[in-house]
């Protein structure tokens, strides 16, 4: 079966996704389709994701995911079916369940790199709560908030299709586009980009606003 | 006291400063409140350059933190005087300096913490999360729905949120500009502290206390360690 590309307000969805072996196989066509429709997220939906049994196409995915200049998200039932390495290249990941620590989680936060990318996702205070975990290994006092857990009445997919639309309700391309590079900017650390992106990308909508007015008149 | 202006009123308590905002219709972010800013945090640098303080803690004297700004009147004024902007060296003075007075609260080297009572919103809570702590009582309630008008928060409000809450939470919080809990914050990881009516205050000064009583200088990356200090010597959340 192949993949399924679709558009929502803003947002391209992928899903059908039989292995994450697929996605490093169609990069080129998601990129090609990403952008021709110029939306401002891309949410891979994974119904069953299979794990890789080579840890360079973990790399790989991750390289892909993390190369790509829109918002991303993955959306899957059970994250804990993800290789953490994959889940956490996504700017944002929503399951129906928190990533779990176990041994796996515990030695991939061995590294300070990860940590790093930790705190990008999750940001200082939850970082400081993972630090603390590695030293006390202290299971009672500490859980992951890698996730955004999606836990309402309807199909998890729809949720999480209502999710996205929640994001971009009633927002222009533009003002979608613009917001989405302040936020992804902060991928590489750096305050002082997103500092400039924030006054800039104001002015550009404060003047698209006067304009809005103008033909009104 | 310090100084003050109608609006903001710097006092020092042992060498503790404490920005009260009291402008009128809940701290509402109007040209006169902003410019009475910008002066009292150049009066706050000053003071700071001439005596040893310790902390600075920005509260307000009302019943709220701050609502923002008038955003329609804000963007009406704004496109006034506005042009095409491709890049940052175009930006009008007014917004760099502006933007600076509350950038610069993110860069003091002491310890800026805010003491949230009610609405922080928009602009306002550009001011909270540009300081370095933020104590909020439980009835608060705080958001960026600068998005919701059309523009988007640039005072800090971006780059701070994705620093203190991550990526996954900023993009929600700035996306959806919906207004969230004192409780929320603190999963989120905006709130520092949650505490009851009226306590976020003297909380702030007893952090502040703990803060310059300890051993080591003042680091933004020991936070959690002086707030776990606070939360063993005191009631909070």
């Amino acid at each position: 079966m192949e993949l399924l590309i679709e558009s929502f307000d803003n947002c391209l969805k992928i899903s059908k996704i039989v292995s994450f072996a697929e996605i490093l196989q169609n990069q080129e066509q998601i990129s090609n389709v990403l952008y021709d429709s110029k939306a401002s997220a891309i949410l891979f939906y994974v119904e069953k994701p299979y794990l890789l049994s080579d840890k360079n196409e973990n790399d790989d995915v991750s390289t892909f995911i993390e190369s790509l200049s829109v918002l991303t998200v993955i959306a899957t039932e059970n994250i804990n079916d993800v290789p953490l390495k994959i889940s956490m290249a996504f700017d944002i990941r929503l399951s129906k369940d928190q990533i779990m620590i176990n041994e796996e989680m515990i030695a991939f936060f061995e590294s300070e790199k990860n940590i790093k990318r930790y705190k990008i996702l999750c940001g200082r205070n939850n970082t400081e709560l993972l630090k603390r975990f590695l030293v006390s290994r202290n299971h009672t006092e500490f859980s992951t908030s890698l996730c955004k857990i999606i836990d309402g009445q309807n199909i998890f997919e729809y949720e999480c299709n209502d999710y996205m639309i929640k994001l971009f309700r009633e927002k222009s391309k533009f003002q979608s586009d613009i917001i989405m590079q302040c936020i992804i900017s902060a991928r590489n650390g750096d305050s002082r980009d997103i500092l400039t992106k924030e006054s800039v990308g104001f002015y550009k909508l404060v003047n698209a606003k006067a304009k809005e007015y103008s033909y009104g008149e | 006291m310090e100084n003050e202006n109608e609006l903001f009123e710097i006092t020092n308590k042992n060498n503790i400063l404490l920005l009260t905002m009291n402008a009128p219709n809940n701290n509402i972010m109007t040209d006169e409140f902003l410019h009475s800013f910008e002066d009292a945090i150049e009066n706050i640098v000053d003071i700071s350059k001439n005596n040893d303080i310790k902390a600075l803690i920005i509260c307000s004297g009302g019943r709220h933190f701050s609502v923002g700004a008038d955003v329609n009147s804000l963007v009406s004024r704004t496109s006034e005087q506005c042009f095409d902007i491709d890049d940052a060296s175009q930006l009008p003075q007014a917004h760099i300096k502006q933007k600076h007075a509350f950038t610069l609260l993110y860069d003091m080297p002491i310890p800026v913490i805010s003491a949230i009572k009610g609405f922080c919103i928009g602009s306002g809570s550009e001011i909270a999360v540009n300081s370095h702590i933020r104590i909020c009582e439980k009835s608060s309630r705080i958001g960026q729905p600068e998005s919701t008008f059309g523009i988007l928060p640039a005072l800090g409000g971006i780059a701070r949120t994705v620093e203190i809450c991550g990526i996954s939470t900023a993009a929600e919080i700035v996306f959806t500009g919906h207004l969230f809990t004192a409780t929320e914050a603190f999963e989120y990881g905006w709130a520092d502290i949650v505490c009851e009516k009226n306590q976020s205050l003297d909380l702030a000064f007893k952090l502040a206390d703990i803060i310059t009583n300890s051993e080591q200088p003042y680091s933004k990356d020991n936070i959690c360690q002086y707030i776990e200090l606070l939360r063993q010597s005191a009631i909070t959340r």
